[in-house]
């Protein structure tokens, strides 16, 4: 009908705005690291994409060093994540199909969502006390502990979300048959919520390369991650870094894009956890 | 049940043993590394010899120390006009003594936190840290930075050769010598060459005001004023102001170098006493007759619309992009902001002689001229192993032959006086001539124990009477009792 | 029978298997989350400053809290975060429900849209903040390109006292509303077109279905997403702080900026410690709050 086809141009129409409304900041971002600070400031360039260059980057590469910021994220946000799933996975498949009384499963599930409320400002100060006393202090390995303790709780959360989708019925069956915890979680359970597994993977990897406040204080040039450096190289004393500013954005938030949309599907499962009963 | 409550036990038990560690780990030892290295008996070849240049000698006393050794410097600096220009010429060191330099370069808004990080821990990382001027009362009074006094008396930095008032940045309060200044800038103007010198404007300006301008004698409370609601017009007539007269910093903690800037040009005294504050008896000064006029000057800048816009989002680092970008006649800055668009070779649309200018700060009629420098500065830290090769380091930087060699390389404000009146170097570096104008009046940030804290307080003052939400009578009497609880809380 | 290979194992012990899996990450995160928690509450009950060496360590009880509610700054910050959360998390309510009416019908390349919506919410927040700080300045931003070009009043962002703690607003909902829309449309997908079909069988117009049928079913989901958002939210740090560190004269000062600002640049670490409880306690009472109105359904 007429209207019907009115009402879904209307609707493509209003997607299209907010889709300029969402992406334009972003690739207005990544634009100004291909620009010099003079393109930058000059009042007739704001929107126009003439004359880009890639000596900015260059820059970013043979005098900022930032390959080497760049894997120090990955390595830091790889083998946080492999970690944390060492240990949530165990967890959630505890308090999802393990026995135990009622009222402790409640209160563990719960207990593991309150560790989420908290705050890093509260445990900062005492973390960087001690790591500095044990020499933890400006070392990956110390920034990655703090990365573990923090995504454990959203993980297991998530985890015993997606485990308990997996029926009853099944491990029930596999009881009968003789079949102890440890293989049952290992065949069963994580081969059939595999796709669970892997947006909780997807969205700890996420959260560790993102993650500022931890990283900004508890790192130097030798171990510091992506968005420790973006902060420092934009806001230099004298000049405030406009160029340098769309290079680490764009180094940051680039991989982090391109991984969402392959793994879009799985990103979404992550994120509706538990929202959605039947 | 019993499960349970072992559980519970152990998981105390966890709790406690980490609490027992941070015990231990918290309250701050102090270790005071003041003894002199006395071991090392002055011989002959480890003095100065006559006639011998300053850098010359430092390396070739750190070369004989390290001989047989394999030595590594640390040193902790900003990625800063300081810290790059240092970079550029460590090799020349490196190449004369043999002693790897190995540096870590912090942003400036890390270097405040880690250098008092540090330094409270108790075991510094490093042998040498550099760090901004005006958080430095506290890093000075620190018990781990070393006392520098022998190494001066064994080899001479020459203060006296060095701008004045810099010898006194690194004495702390028991009149012993700790930092070594390395970096000093001072605030000037940067103004549109091309605009204030045309005679077009200058007969336009006479016409409406009655008298013709000289920009590098500019009054705050008269012809600054003048000057900057002159220039405020709609350039491309559309209806809207697009440019402006003047850019000032308001945002948190620059303004306070607004402020500044212009006290020190309103004292009835012309000997510095004391700014803001009497650290001694803990008392806010601000509020008086002085502090007053200083504000009122101010504002009446700010509501006659011929400031930019965005002052109050305005700090170091936005001066330059607001001035090149053309939005103002006139700015202020330290003498390194400008570096950038001193020679015509650059990327700027507003740079280059012929439309930048720079001339000193305006001043008060019948007071003395004077303006703020800030500066890098850099102290030893006590538990180093090497304190004599660290002290030998920094003398070398600062020595003349090696003070120009960055000035004309790099965006370094010397320390030698010469350097600046050098007319090679001031051919490279045009904002030098400005920058050591009225330099026997330089002034500093005070050297408070909370002067972060007071710079934080003004700043936010001075923001709210921008914008209207405050009178300036209401303000200087909230910034008077917000600095004395200050001082109450840290035992004044 | 079975494929694999199994162990019978004792009845009596398979009740405390649990245990062993859930302890390790329990352990992990009491030892290194909850030990510096008693710890901060440990010197927030004493005078410490870490770098200023002249203010002497000692044991002042409940001063430090005193100093905090007695002091304009904390309370000026409760109430900033306070309308900073409560605004934010109903505009990204607002525009993720109608995000998700929108694509709810579309079959073509809902997949393609919903991917590239989904991009705001994973980009570093510091990106987000830098972005801010670049497309709302007044000199070199796009946004003020455009207004000029509307012939819209000059707004200095966040330069404005009066504006800047509403740029963040505005930065915040750009960034989170794809989060409420994901989860509304997987609820809006979930529900059973027969819930619908018997709605227009009586001939009920849109905006009743709307509010009768599809809100209370989606109630559920409508309180996971302000719960998370909400505690997000009053988490806020990493854009604010790259933005303005506090503001313009404080008004974008929210709590945690607030605590860093006392901890890491005045060194006044007692009553840092003592403000890092307060805002756990104050997020151990609204999460608890909003998850009992959650379980209420089960």
């Amino acid at each position: 009908m007429k209207t019907n086809k009115i009402l879904m141009n209307m609707k493509y129409f209003l997607i299209a705005i907010f889709l300029v409304l969402f992406l334009s900041p972003i690739i207005f971002q990544i634009i100004t690291g291909f620009k010099t600070l003079g393109q930058i400031y000059d009042p007739d360039q704001i929107v126009s994409v003439k004359n880009l260059s890639l000596s900015i980057w260059k820059d970013a590469v043979q005098y900022q060093k930032f390959l080497h910021y760049l894997k120090n994220s990955l390595i830091t946000s790889i083998t946080s994540t492999v970690i944390v799933m060492f240990f949530a996975i165990p967890a959630a498949f505890g308090l999802a199909k393990l026995k135990m009384g009622e009222k402790t499963r409640k209160n563990l599930s719960f207990e593991f969502l309150a560790m989420r409320m908290l705050p890093g400002i509260a445990v900062i100060i005492p973390i960087f006390v001690v790591y500095k006393k044990i020499g933890l202090l400006y070392t990956l390995p110390g920034l990655i502990l703090i990365y573990i303790v923090f995504n454990i709780p959203l993980a297991t959360w998530l985890l015993e979300g997606f485990f308990k989708e997996v029926p009853n019925e099944i491990s029930e069956a596999a009881r009968i048959d003789g079949c102890n915890p440890r293989t049952e979680l290992l065949r069963i359970i994580i081969p059939l919520s595999a796709p669970g597994l892997l947006s909780v993977m997807i969205l700890t990897y996420i959260f560790t390369w993102n993650e500022y406040m931890f990283a900004s204080i508890l790192t130097t040039s030798s171990c510091r991650t992506l968005p420790v450096w973006a902060a420092y190289v934009t806001y230099q004393h004298f000049i405030i870094n406009y160029s340098m500013l769309g290079v680490s954005s764009t180094v940051m938030i680039v991989p982090v894009i391109i991984f969402a949309i392959l793994m879009q599907k799985y990103l979404v499962r992550g994120l509706s956890f538990g929202a959605i009963k039947e | 049940m019993r499960k349970g409550k072992l559980t519970l036990l152990i998981l105390s038990f966890l709790c406690l043993t980490f609490t027992v560690t941070f015990l231990f780990a918290g309250g701050g030892k102090e270790k005071a590394k003041e003894e002199m290295k006395e071991e090392a008996v002055v011989e002959k070849e480890l003095g100065p010899m006559p006639g011998e240049p300053m850098d010359k000698m430092a390396t070739r006393i750190a070369k004989a120390l390290a001989k047989g050794k394999k030595i590594e410097l640390h040193v902790l600096l900003t990625w800063d006009p300081p810290g790059q220009a240092l970079l550029k010429v460590i090799p020349i060191w490196e190449k004369a003594t043999g002693i790897k330099v190995f540096t870590e370069p912090l942003s400036t808004i890390e270097m405040s936190q880690k250098v008092n990080l540090e330094l409270a821990s108790g075991e510094p990382d490093y042998d040498i840290i550099q760090y901004d001027r005006w958080i430095h009362k506290p890093v000075l009074e620190n018990p781990n930075v070393l006392n520098l006094d022998p190494y001066i008396k064994k080899w001479d930095p020459k203060f006296e050769t060095m701008l004045p008032g810099l010898e006194e940045w690194g004495i702390a309060d028991d009149g012993t010598h700790r930092g070594f200044v390395f970096w000093p800038g001072m605030y000037i103007m940067a103004y549109r060459a091309d605009m204030i010198n045309d005679p077009k404007e200058k007969s336009a300006f006479q016409e409406k005001y009655g008298y013709v301008y000289d920009i590098d004698n500019l009054t705050w409370d008269k012809s600054y004023k003048d000057l900057a609601e002159f220039f405020t017009r709609d350039n491309d007539g559309d209806g809207k102001i697009d440019f402006w007269g003047s850019c000032e910093m308001f945002a948190p903690y620059a303004a306070g170098d607004t402020y500044m800037s212009r006290y020190l040009n309103y004292w009835a005294r012309d000997h510095y006493v004391d700014y803001l504050s009497d650290p001694e008896a803990g008392k806010c000064l601000l509020n008086d007759a002085t502090g007053k006029r200083v504000f009122k000057d101010l504002i009446d800048v700010v509501n006659a619309g011929s400031m930019v816009p965005e002052i109050l989002q305005t700090d170091w680092g936005a001066i330059l992009g607001s001035f090149s970008s053309g939005r103002s006649a006139m700015a202020f800055q330290y003498g390194a902001t400008w570096y950038p668009i001193q020679t015509s070779a650059s990327e700027f649309k507003i740079s280059g002689p012929d439309k930048v200018g720079f001339a000193h700060i305006p001043g008060i009629k019948g007071k003395p001229r004077s303006t703020m420098n800030c500066g890098w500065i850099s102290f030893i830290t006590g538990n180093t192993d090497i304190p004599e090769i660290a002290y030998l380091f920094m003398l070398w930087r600062s020595s003349p032959k090696i003070d120009r060699e960055m000035a004309m390389t790099s965006l370094h404000s010397p320390v030698r006086e010469a350097t600046y009146q050098d007319p090679e170097v001031i051919a490279v570096n045009p904002t030098f001539k400005a920058q050591f104008e009225y330099s026997e009046n330089l002034f500093t940030t005070p050297a408070h124990l909370i002067y972060e804290e007071e710079n934080l307080i003004l700043s936010n003052h001075m923001a709210a009477v921008a914008s209207g939400d405050e009178t300036i009578d209401e303000a200087l009497k909230k910034i008077e009792s917000e600095i004395n609880k200050k001082w109450e809380e840290v035992g004044k | 029978m079975g494929t694999y290979q199994c162990v019978k194992i004792k009845h009596n012990s398979e009740k405390h298997i649990w245990r062993w899996c859930v302890f390790p990450a329990l352990f992990l995160i009491l030892f290194i989350g909850i030990g510096p928690l008693i710890y901060s509450l440990y010197i927030s009950a004493h005078q410490y400053n870490l770098a200023k060496t002249q203010v002497v360590f000692k044991f002042i009880g409940f001063k430090n809290y005193i100093f905090i509610f007695t002091s304009p700054h904390f309370w000026n910050s409760f109430k900033l975060t306070l309308i900073f959360s409560a605004v934010s998390v109903s505009l990204e309510l607002i525009l993720g429900t109608l995000l998700a009416l929108l694509l709810i019908n579309i079959k073509r390349g809902r997949n393609v849209f919903r991917s590239l919506f989904l991009i705001p919410m994973v980009i570093t927040p510091i990106a987000v903040g830098l972005m801010g700080r670049y497309i709302f300045d007044d000199a070199v931003g796009q946004v003020n390109w455009v207004f000029r070009l509307l012939h819209l009043p000059r707004i200095i962002w966040y330069g404005n006292i009066k504006t800047a703690l509403i740029t963040m607003i505005i930065l915040d909902v750009w960034e989170w509303s794809s989060f409420v829309f994901l989860i509304i449309l997987a609820g809006l997908m979930a529900i059973p077109p027969e819930y619908y079909e018997a709605a227009k069988v009586e001939g009920a117009g849109l905006f009743p279905i709307f509010f009768k049928i599809t809100l209370p079913t989606l109630r559920n989901v409508y309180l996971l997403a302000i719960l998370i958002r909400i505690i997000d939210t009053f988490k806020e740090f990493d854009k604010v702080y790259i933005m303005t560190r506090g503001g313009p004269d404080f008004s974008t000062d929210l709590i945690t900026i607030r605590n860093y600002t006392i901890a890491f640049r005045e060194y006044n670490i007692g009553v840092g410690s003592a403000l890092s409880i307060l805002i756990l306690i104050i997020m151990i009472f609204l999460g608890t709050f909003l998850i009992r109105l959650i379980r209420e359904e089960y």
